[in-house]
């Protein structure tokens, strides 16, 4: 064929060809065929998955972000569900690990020192003074309407043998609890210094010389009171005392849990035992330790102290309870 | 989420796709043993071309159209030719019927000759040639149908036209193909 072709009649010629193609087998088709099993089988899969093509059949871009989203929110999901699950698991190990290898093992005789800060107040304050300011464990400020003050402080310095020599003061024994002690006056201020133990009292007053005196032997310690407010199931009280600290013993049958606080100037935790590990940490922010027994129906202490009180909390259950009761073990108000 | 997503149904999908089967099925099963000549090499043919078409069943917009009918019977012919090539077997591909019927049709002279020259063609430069300038398909869409690529697709369609312009003697307009 020769000569020029418009793009219409190409394409009616195209169409032409293809309406042919089509009739005749359209014709062959009247013949019959019968399918095979083989293929009938896997018409049948290819229909019932034809549903499940929509993801896809979705446009690419749409596809991609469909991914994207169910990996972030997968990943939320694993993130939200494992994270404190993962933590927990880490503090378990951190636990199990501290547990097992920060172990200290004691021999027979092996001690360790607390050093306390206890503290103390003035008992008997002269009439009109109230407490201004006060630092626990440290000072007290008190101060009355015409202007006068007292400010008591106290200190834990040990093997202080006084240090007024150097500075010319007058130093007066067996006055003050049998202790050393000095007084000088500085102006209208009176300095009465003492050591009491491993304490260091200084009361700096406007005040005469014999109400120095006075304040400084109405110095007593202020000391809580605790109780437990936890114990398991089935054990019954069959020791209390409370008269210098506490002791609270419960028993059921032959175990045993003890609690007991009590106030100490310094001390030495002990160990009778070589077969007992002591596991030092801290509990309520206290410097702690939990000594386990090995063998069989073993014993476990669980010592910790603050600026008050030395406690401990002795039971044959077991590390968990015995950190609940020391836990539930409150001061009462 | 996945699941979801995947549970999108479409029941008209469904039904598309029944409604290809139904209408073409037959027709796709000739068209392949035109090429064949073989009865099991025919169904998979078919079924072959219908994995695809059931895939990207949103290239069918309508299945009672002679567009639809026309996608896949193709689609089933390139899935024979490729059946062909893999088994390596010579076989006259030509259907002499189709050429006496051509003599036969009520068609101007000059259309008959262009006619003529077309069936000349190979098969897969006249699929190609009727879907993308009768049809309108995109290049996309029948290399889904052909199952290659869209540049496969286009070079394809690029040797088409050429072929049929040294059949044509030149002067083509390929305007809108």
């Amino acid at each position: 064929m020769e000569g020029y072709i418009s793009s219409e009649i190409l394409i009616e010629a195209l169409r032409l060809v293809d309406e042919m193609e089509r009739k005749s087998l359209a014709e062959k088709e009247s013949l019959g065929y019968i399918f095979s099993k083989g293929y009938k089988k896997k018409k049948k899969r290819i229909l019932k998955r034809a549903k499940s093509y929509e993801l896809i059949r979705l446009p690419y871009i749409v596809r991609q972000i469909a991914m994207i989203a169910i990996m972030l929110i997968g990943g939320l999901l694993v993130i939200t569900v494992t994270i404190p699950a993962a933590r927990a698991k880490i503090l378990e190990v951190i636990e199990k690990v501290f547990d097992t290898h920060t172990d200290i093992q004691l021999k027979k005789g092996d001690s360790f020192e607390i050093l306390m800060k206890k503290p103390f107040s003035i008992t008997k304050l002269p009439k009109g003074f109230r407490l201004v300011r006060e630092t626990k464990g440290e000072s007290e400020y008190y101060e009355n309407q015409s202007g006068d003050f007292i400010s008591f402080q106290y200190t834990n310095f040990r093997g202080v043998t006084l240090w007024a020599n150097e500075r010319k003061m007058k130093i007066k024994q067996g006055q003050l609890y049998n202790n050393l002690h000095k007084f000088e006056k500085v102006g209208n201020t009176s300095w009465l210094t003492w050591v009491q133990g491993e304490q260091t009292f200084r009361i700096a007053t406007s005040l005469e010389e014999k109400e120095a005196y006075r304040l400084a032997k109405n110095i007593q310690q202020n000391m809580s009171k605790y109780v437990p407010t936890y114990i398991p199931e089935g054990y019954k009280l069959t020791y209390k005392d409370e008269m210098l600290g506490g002791t609270f013993e419960y028993k059921k049958g032959d175990s045993y849990i003890a609690i007991d606080y009590s106030t100490v100037d310094s001390g030495s935790i002990m160990t009778d035992n070589e077969h007992t590990n002591m596991i030092k940490g801290y509990f309520k922010g206290c410097p702690s330790y939990y000594l386990k027994q090995r063998g069989e129906n073993p014993t476990n202490t669980l010592i910790w102290y603050d600026h008050e009180y030395f406690f401990s909390v002795t039971t044959q259950v077991s590390k968990n309870e015995t950190y609940k009761i020391a836990d539930h073990l409150k001061r009462k108000d | 989420m996945l699941a979801m997503i995947m549970a999108i149904e479409d029941d008209d999908d469904r039904l598309k796709a029944e409604t290809l089967y139904r209408n073409y099925e037959r027709k796709m099963f000739f068209a392949a043993k035109r090429i064949l000549h073989n009865d099991m090499k025919s169904e998979d043919a078919v079924h072959n071309a219908f994995e695809g078409i059931i895939r990207n069943l949103h290239v069918i917009d309508n299945p009672d159209t002679a567009r639809a009918e026309s996608y896949v019977i193709r689609a089933a012919k390139n899935s024979a030719i490729n059946i062909f090539n893999r088994d390596k077997r010579i076989v006259l591909i030509e259907d002499e019927k189709e050429q006496n019927k051509l003599k036969q049709m009520e068609v101007s002279g000059d259309t008959r000759e262009l006619m003529e020259d077309i069936y000349e063609l190979p098969q897969k430069y006249r699929d190609i040639l009727i879907l993308r300038a009768v049809y309108g398909y995109s290049y996309k869409e029948i290399s889904i149908a052909f199952k290659i690529s869209e540049s496969a697709a286009m070079k394809r369609m690029e040797r088409a036209k050429k072929r049929l312009e040294l059949l044509l003697g030149g002067n083509v307009q390929w305007k809108d193909i």
